[in-house]
């Protein structure tokens, strides 16, 4: 067994000793899922400390038969694509797990049981090359999210829970019908033989493009199929939404880049105009929309669905600042909406209410957090200096330059760049009415600043806002090989069709 | 050697009649049953390793005559296997009678009927006579009426009034499909029937036989239009029971089908598949519909069989040896997931105030029943077709064998289909685990039904999921063997 499975099911063995110990305190339990998260997050540093940069292919290859008789592979390796991804995935796990330490006590043992499964699942979606085991544990994150927005959810949480199951899941079923016709052209689901024997589906690869990219723009959400995330942020636990956004939509994007685009180079270029201008209404759109909201979490999110829009603006442009920023974008926004859900779960746990108008100089009761959110705001709205600001740049850089755009790129690029400063305009908006002017509800007074966890947790979200904000060559570096192999490859076809 | 092929029948058969001398002693007539079942499914394994091995199947020739005189017994890789597969379920059913608080399986014909009913079923599968088969469907109408009459559901006799009188209508046009065959061939035995009919195409009353026996496993399998008796039937029943008859005994009608486009009108196949598809289209939208439409547990579980079966002969009708491995894996994973699911919904109605499954006493129970729901989930899962389970191997193979016949509108429409799948099991889930109960001051009964053998059920479904290869072999290997009748009639006939 390969240090990647190791990586990928390390969270199991916090799930036995949650199961074995029945009558340990609910504290104990937290510290159980706690360890397992941050050795997790641990073990993904060791598996970064062996990654090859510059290298394009797959890495840490471990590979044996399944299936035998359905050519069904166990194949799992890491490239420039995933390395980030599984960063973020056990990074946001390692900060998304203690921040639920009073938000949840009921059920403590199943809560952190499924946490730690869904960690499991989102990185065997990041790590599987074989398409099977792919869609298995692309299938499987839905269950654990499911019981965390069915059961430790808001009022509408049932709702919201069944939504999100059953949008997710019709959107992967189109993606199955793609993944077994593939099956059947190629007698092989391993990913690396698929791209590489492409040609054989090539006569209806828009077809199977279109399959997969709904199962993924479902999970983006690209607008208009976003429909199913507002209520399932909204209903979620704290710590599920700083997930939900923070990782799981990134599937959405990462399957985008590992999938869509080299199986299907043709259909990609001659979709990626048309996603580019849903991309665009996805920015504008959400931005409208969270301006428009009163209730601080649906704010925010509404806007990862303007944000995400910037994400597949990038990948469309099927260059390599477009994608490249787009990798690095899922992970800023990962980091800083993931922030943005922490904060309001800080405000919500002391005074169960999101609405906006309850709140209102926040910053006098809460100095601390209140300038800690302000950078976090600033990075959300893409503030040179911070995360976001490279991404976006690096994105809109991209769309300028876009073959795949048509003539005239510079308007996508025109249109997206809207989005930034709509995007400044109601986060700013929202923190002025939440952390500024007059302290005036009395509710208000007793608000205390954040504790030495909350705080930890804060200062890690900073770390890489600051970090990726102005030093982000050692991101772009571990993509880069990869990156580039995947444009050169999406460019020779951009060349015949010429 | 020869009469290996008996033991699967004989074994329960007479482990019926020795059970009616203990009479008296209804637990020891319980364990001495579990003793029988057990004994068949060793033997009925053993029969399927050995067909498997030789690559030959047993036969066995009633009074020393040779096919077509003597009655034959074959056992082949799909009786083997089907037969297999209910005794297993049969096996498990009994645990669960075991640990039933239900008054009548304390009822002193209940096991020695359980065990007719394995003898009915088993015979069913395994006989290479059409009389037989009717003979053997008989023995099993007869007891899975009496095992339902006695039902403490106060709806139990007329659920079986209902199942005896469409059972009839079945035995009837089956007898009339003995008769036009006879009369046009000379033959009942199906080896020799299949010789003659691929000879002599051109017998007038052939269209006719076929149609008697669609129409008479499509009884059997509760194929629309003809299923209005089953979510009654299965609803009412005892819980042991409905959850065989939900769960095996349907097949027996998926089995009549499969022996009738690979064995006995190879040629004339064509018409029944088209007809199988269109009805299995509707099988899936009409259950998975009505299933969401129910306002009980049980009755739900039964419109899903009427959906789950008609994947099944989508399967069929398309023919191809993948698809139709695809519909045998998903016979298997079906009979497993949906007998477990009964259980649970019984399981339910034992603990709960009132005995019954329905929504309205069932709701909000679950807080106080994690264990039972941790099953149910992993069940709603298989039947809806999600990883990890068995029924995310069979959803996944159907669908694969659908593309590879190019049937994409039929494979979206199951794929539709499925959703409906996953809309009514997690309604029920969230409406038993996740909803406040109706009337909170009803307390639930300290002990009911014991959950052992659902979660042995569940567990099978967990490692058929994960663990497919050996399934996917052996129904591979089924679909080569359906794929070459001559090797059956010469198997049957000897050389020829």
């Amino acid at each position: 067994m390969g240090i990647l499975s190791l990586l990928t099911f390390f969270p199991l063995i916090g799930v036995v000793a949650l199961l074995i110990m029945r009558k340990a305190s609910d504290n104990a339990l937290k510290w159980v899922a706690i360890s397992t998260a941050i050795a997790t997050f641990g073990m993904s540093l060791v598996v970064l400390g062996q990654f090859e940069t510059g290298v394009a292919g797959l890495q840490l290859i471990d590979r044996f038969e399944w299936i035998e008789a359905w050519g069904i592979e166990y194949h799992m390796g890491i490239d420039g694509i995933s390395i980030l991804m599984v960063l973020l995935t056990t990074f946001i796990m390692m900060l998304a797990i203690p921040s639920s330490w009073n938000a949840i006590s009921s059920q403590v043992r199943q809560y952190y049981i499924f946490m730690l499964l869904l960690e499991v699942g989102m990185l065997g979606v990041f790590l599987a090359q074989d398409l099977f085991l792919f869609y298995i544990f692309w299938e499987f994150t839905l269950v654990p999210m499911y019981f965390l927005i069915g059961i430790w959810g808001g009022k509408n949480r049932v709702y919201a829970a069944i939504k999100f199951f059953l949008y997710t899941m019709a959107g992967s079923l189109l993606m199955l019908l793609g993944i077994l016709y593939m099956g059947i052209t190629n007698d092989t689901f391993s990913l690396p033989d698929l791209i590489s024997g492409r040609a054989a589906f090539a006569d209806v690869q828009n077809w199977l493009f279109l399959g997969f990219a709904i199962a993924f723009a479902i999970k983006v959400p690209i607008f208009p199929f976003h429909s199913w995330l507002p209520d399932a942020h909204t209903e979620a636990p704290t710590a599920g939404s700083v997930i939900l956004a923070g990782v799981l939509l990134k599937m959405g994007t990462y399957g985008f880049i590992r999938f869509n685009l080299p199986l299907f180079p043709e259909a990609s270029v001659e979709f990626a105009p048309a996603i580019a201008v849903l991309a665009i209404i996805g920015i504008i759109y959400g931005a409208i929309v969270s301006f428009a909201q009163k209730d601080v979490k649906k704010l925010v999110a509404y806007s990862s669905i303007s944000h995400l829009g910037f994400v597949m603006l990038g990948i469309f442009s099927l260059n390599n600042q477009g994608i490249q920023g787009a990798i690095l974008q899922g992970v800023n926004h990962g980091i800083s909406s993931g922030a943005l859900f922490f904060i309001v779960g800080v405000l919500y746990e002391q005074r169960h209410t999101r609405e906006i108008k309850e709140y209102g100089g926040v910053w006098k009761a809460m100095p601390v957090f209140s300038a800690l959110t302000l950078i976090v705001t600033l990075s959300s709205m893409g503030l040179p200096g911070l995360n976001g600001f490279v991404g976006e740049f690096t994105i809109l850089l991209g769309s300028m330059g876009a073959e795949s755009l048509g003539a005239s790129p510079w308007i996508f690029t025109a249109f997206a760049t809207t989005g930034v400063i709509l995007a400044a305009v109601y986060l700013l908006w929202m923190f002025q009415r939440v952390f500024m002017g007059p302290l005036d509800n009395p509710a208000n007074e007793k608000l205390r600043d954040l504790n030495s966890g909350e705080l930890a947790i804060m200062l890690s979200f900073m770390l890489f806002i600051i970090w990726i904000g102005v030093a982000p060559s050692g991101f772009f570096s571990l993509m880069d090989g990869t990156v580039s192999k995947l444009v050169a490859d999406i460019g020779s076809v951009l060349l015949a069709g010429q | 050697m020869n009469h290996l092929v008996l033991l699967p029948i004989l074994i329960p058969f007479l482990g019926a009649v020795i059970a009616l001398f203990l009479m008296r002693a209804p637990r020891w007539q319980g364990v001495w049953t579990l003793g029988v079942l057990g004994t068949a499914v060793t033997a009925t394994s053993y029969l399927l390793w050995t067909v498997q091995q030789t690559g030959e199947p047993v036969v066995y020739y009633g009074g020393g005559w040779m096919a077509p005189f003597g009655i034959a017994i074959v056992g082949d890789l799909l009786g083997g296997l089907l037969a297999l597969m209910s005794q297993v379920v049969l096996l498990l059913g009994t645990v669960y009678a075991l640990g039933a608080k239900d008054k009548n399986v304390r009822y002193p014909g209940f096991y020695p009927l359980f065990l007719m009913l394995t003898t009915g079923l088993t015979g069913a599968f395994l006989t290479g006579d059409l009389f037989n088969l009717f003979v053997f469907t008989e023995l099993l109408v007869i007891s899975g009426t009496v095992l339902t009459a006695i039902s403490d559901d106060k709806y139990g006799a007329e659920a079986a009034y209902k199942y005896f009188y469409i059972s009839l209508l079945a035995a009837a046009f089956l007898l009339l499909a003995n008769g036009t065959l006879y009369v046009s061939y000379g033959t009942l035995n199906l080896a020799d029937l299949a010789e003659r009919i691929a000879q002599n195409p051109d017998a007038p009353l052939l269209t006719t036989s076929i149609a008697l026996l669609m129409a008479t496993f499509m009884i059997k399998s509760a194929v629309f239009p003809f299923h209005f008796w089953q979510p009654d039937f299965h609803t009412a029943a005892p819980t042991a029971v409905s959850a065989m008859l939900s769960s095996v005994v349907v097949k027996l009608g998926v089995y009549g089908f499969l022996r009738m486009t690979t064995l006995l009108f190879v040629e004339q196949a064509a018409l029944i598949q088209t007809l199988l598809i269109v009805l299995g289209v509707i099988g899936i939208f009409f259950g998975g519909l009505s299933a969401i439409g129910t306002h009980n547990v049980k009755r739900m579980l039964a419109y899903s069989t009427l959906a789950q079966i008609g994947f099944i002969l989508v399967g069929i009708g398309w023919g191809t040896p993948l698809s139709i491995a695809a519909a045998l894996v998903f016979t298997v994973n079906h009979s497993l997931i949906k007998a477990a699911m009964l259980m649970l919904a019984g399981f339910m109605a034992s603990r709960a105030s009132v005995k019954s499954a329905a929504f309205a006493v069932v709701t909000g129970l679950g807080k106080q029943l994690p264990v039972a729901g941790v099953l149910f989930f992993v069940g709603a899962l298989a039947l809806a077709g999600i990883p990890p389970t068995s029924g995310f191997i069979s959803k996944m193979l159907l669908f694969n064998s659908g593309v590879e016949a190019t049937q994409i509108v039929v494979v979206g429409l199951m794929a539709v289909g499925s959703l409906a799948t996953l809309i009514y099991t997690m309604r029920a889930f969230q409406r038993i685990w996740w909803e406040p109960q109706v009337d909170a001051t009803i307390k639930l009964k300290p002990a009911g039904d014991k959950l052992i053998a659902p979660a042995l059920l569940i567990g099978l479904v967990l490692l058929l999921g994960i663990w497919a290869e050996p399934l996917i072999q052996l129904t591979d290997a089924t679909t080569v063997w359906l794929g070459r009748p001559d090797l059956y009639i010469t198997a049957v006939l000897g050389g020829g």
